[in-house]
């Protein structure tokens, strides 16, 4: 009996502190850091510019298209300035750090919106267009280590993001973003993102494209980017708030 | 018991090993670049001519055709009323530090029945024509303007230069005004504050249209400044206001913030010694006190596209009861008579929508309900008469050049509630928008 309780207390506090035995050293954090900043900085350097063409099917089939002007700055910094269709023209999406605006050029409005919100009714939501250092978010942790790839999970830091986590595939030999699962607060797949097709932006190698899929739906949005300029400087004015509604 | 025992610290071990396990481990293909394997990458340059340009000279329009359809209490007879416009808006930007914008539109209009009060005419109206500088942190604005101020989505007690007229889902018509501005804006790098703006803007009340022959006073109450400071504090988008107008200062406070991801809370407040324009003229108060007029309301996003709404205000300077039966079918007459002589310009705020003291307001805003259809619905409702004004409205998302839109409005209450002022029973609203 006794040999038998003691059996069983050893499975049990095993069983529970398993998942902390398991979790990965310091220096493991510190190498998931190092390959998802560089992700990071392919995908979304500290500042730029793009022209950004974004579909998605409708469900008859038809596609909807916009096209958009998105600048960043210092991963605090967003603004989204539409180009087409024409009845969107000028409407923008400005993120100050933790704010997120949005211009109506009908009414002239600005009001604050949320970043877990769908981007213009496609399968990206605000938050995937303009909050991009994922770093600042989210604690990444390397899971696997195969040939070619590099799997992590990336945790949220803190309470108020829409994803619970966040599975990313990466190249090894260059850092390139090869596919990323969202998660929900119950576990399941909301969203795969895949990044497709390289191309060289005057010098800057990128994904050109990105396509988004919405597992629940079974939909599916494209980003495709136009053109992308890595800058050195933009000037802080773009970003002022007072100045949405001026191109 | 122990067999017992024994089973639940297996299911715990196995159910712990199996967590960890995941079928998503494995790799993916290679999209990117290359297929698995090859040795060398090759890459596509971006196509020539595909590199952004910085705009310098924009522009857009759109042609509006309207229209609606009244049913009338009184004669139970029916008017019909539609109106064509052109609008063109221009941007000229050739450096950074300069930015001009024009927005001009021309309008006709026609009536089953002119001698109701949507009475027919053509016009030609410069809505903005403006030019700002910017040098750093400081801007300069000179010319004809529109001023939006406030975070309330339906009615903004701060709003009080150049109001908006019609109700959400309708064309907006908001007059521009002549003014002199400056803005002096500064982003901060540190946490607790990310923006700070201050605003002060000059109306120095020119009046566009001769031939309405203002009485001096009103000409005067054109005339007002108004200043702000203000900027994002933990996440808190809050501003001060001072204004001037109507010969008397009044003073505001706005704030909105989001408390979770999808819901947004927000207050505006005006603290003026006089009542409402509108009313002021009807009702002389001579206490002198300091009236509220102020909205709190949530803002909530369900599933991403469905914005739902709800707000409630409080105007301490609305009619009271008495004030409001006293006579007042001849007191509208007569108030309305000062409206018209007022408002030689079609576009001013409707003043009946708010006349009394306390409002519960709600928008639905329903983004591609299916693929192609947005839907608005908005609702006043004041429980002194139990006065109710619904207007769904629903737009056609016809290509991305056009839309097409039909709404009607409702409206019910008590025996002589206050929306009875608008004299119909319902309205049907029509519009067909051609960008370009």
């Amino acid at each position: 009996m006794k040999k038998n309780l003691k059996i069983f207390v050893y499975l049990f506090f095993f069983s529970l502190f398993s998942g902390i035995f398991s979790s990965p050293v310091t220096a493991e954090d510190r190498k998931a850091s190092e390959i998802l900043e560089k992700a990071i900085n392919i995908i979304a350097p500290k500042i730029f510019l793009a022209e950004i063409e974004m579909t998605y099917l409708r469900s008859d089939g038809s596609q909807a298209k916009y096209k958009m002007i998105l600048k960043h700055k210092n991963y605090k910094y967003s603004l989204v300035n539409f180009l087409e269709p024409e009845r969107e023209k000028d409407r923008q999406v400005l993120r100050i750090e933790e704010n997120l605006w949005s211009y109506m050029p009908k009414t002239k409005k600005i009001v604050q919106v949320s970043f877990d919100s769908d981007f213009m009714g496609g399968d990206f939501s605000n938050q995937d267009i303009v909050r991009l250092n994922l770093l600042e978010d989210y604690t990444p942790e390397l899971i696997k280590e195969t040939e070619n790839q590099y799997i992590l999970d990336l945790s949220p830091n803190g309470k108020g993001f829409s994803y619970a986590k966040i599975r990313f595939w990466i190249r090894k030999k260059d850092n390139m973003p090869l596919q990323a699962y969202y998660f929900s607060r119950n576990g399941s797949p909301l969203k795969k993102l895949i990044y497709k097709d390289l191309k060289d932006f005057d010098g800057f190698t990128r994904p050109s494209v990105y396509e988004m899929t919405n597992l629940a739906e079974n939909t599916k949005t494209y980003m495709i980017f136009v053109s992308f300029k890595k800058l050195e400087t933009l000037p802080e004015t773009t970003f002022y708030k007072e100045n949405m509604g001026k191109y | 018991m122990k067999k017992i025992c024994l089973i639940i610290a297996a299911l715990f071990f196995f159910s712990s090993l199996s967590m960890g396990k995941d079928l998503l481990l494995e790799e993916v293909p290679d999209t990117v670049g290359e297929a698995q394997g090859s040795k060398k990458e090759e890459i596509k340059p971006v196509e020539k001519g595909k590199v952004f340009e910085e705009r310098v000279f924009g522009w857009k329009g759109f042609v509006l055709a309207a229209g609606n359809s009244s049913g009338f209490y009184h004669s139970g007879s029916e008017t019909r009323f539609a109106s064509l416009q052109l609008n063109l808006q221009m941007d000229f930007k050739p450096s950074p530090l300069f930015y001009s914008h024009l927005d001009i539109q021309g309008k006709t209009s026609f009536s089953s029945d002119p001698s109701k009060n949507q009475n027919p005419k053509d016009v030609f109206l410069t809505h903005e024509l403006y030019f700002s500088s910017q040098i750093s942190f400081l801007n300069f604005s000179l010319g004809k303007k529109r001023l939006v101020i406030g975070s309330g989505m339906l009615v903004n007690p701060l709003d009080i230069f150049n109001p908006q007229k019609a109700l959400p889902g309708l064309p907006e018509e908001r007059e521009g005004q002549y003014l002199i501005g400056f803005n002096f804006s500064q982003l901060f790098e540190n946490q607790s504050i990310t923006a700070f703006s201050a605003d002060f803007f000059y109306y120095p009340g020119i009046v566009k249209n001769k031939q309405t022959m203002l009485p001096e006073a009103i000409e005067k109450e054109r005339q007002g400044f108004y200043s702000r400071i203000g900027g994002v504090f933990w996440k808190c988008d809050f501003s001060l206001y001072g204004f001037y107008k109507y010969e008397a200062f009044h003073y505001g406070i706005s704030f909105s913030r989001y408390l979770t991801d999808s819901l947004e809370f927000h207050i505006e407040s005006l603290f003026s010694n006089q009542r409402p324009v509108s009313l002021k003229r009807l009702f002389v108060d001579e206490n002198k006190t300091l009236y509220l007029n102020q909205i709190i309301g949530i803002r909530y996003s369900f599933l991403s596209k469905l914005i739902v709404s709800l707000d409630y205000f409080y105007q301490q300077g609305g009619l009271t009861k008495n004030e409001f039966e006293a006579d007042f079918s001849f007191q509208r007459k007569l108030f309305s008579l000062l409206i018209l002589s007022l408002n030689s310009e079609e576009y001013e705020k409707n003043p009946f929508l708010t006349l009394k003291k306390h409002y519960l307001i709600v928008n639905l805003s329903w983004q591609d309900v299916s693929d192609y259809f947005n839907l608005n619905l908005t609702s006043f409702f004041s429980p002194e008469d139990q006065a109710l004004l619904l207007f769904p409205k629903i737009d056609y998302l016809a290509n991305d050049k056009s839309t097409a839109g039909f709404g009607v409005m409702l409206i019910s209450g008590k025996k002589d509630h206050q929306y009875r002022n608008f004299s119909f029973e319902y309205q049907m609203v029509f519009d067909l928008t051609v960008y370009f």
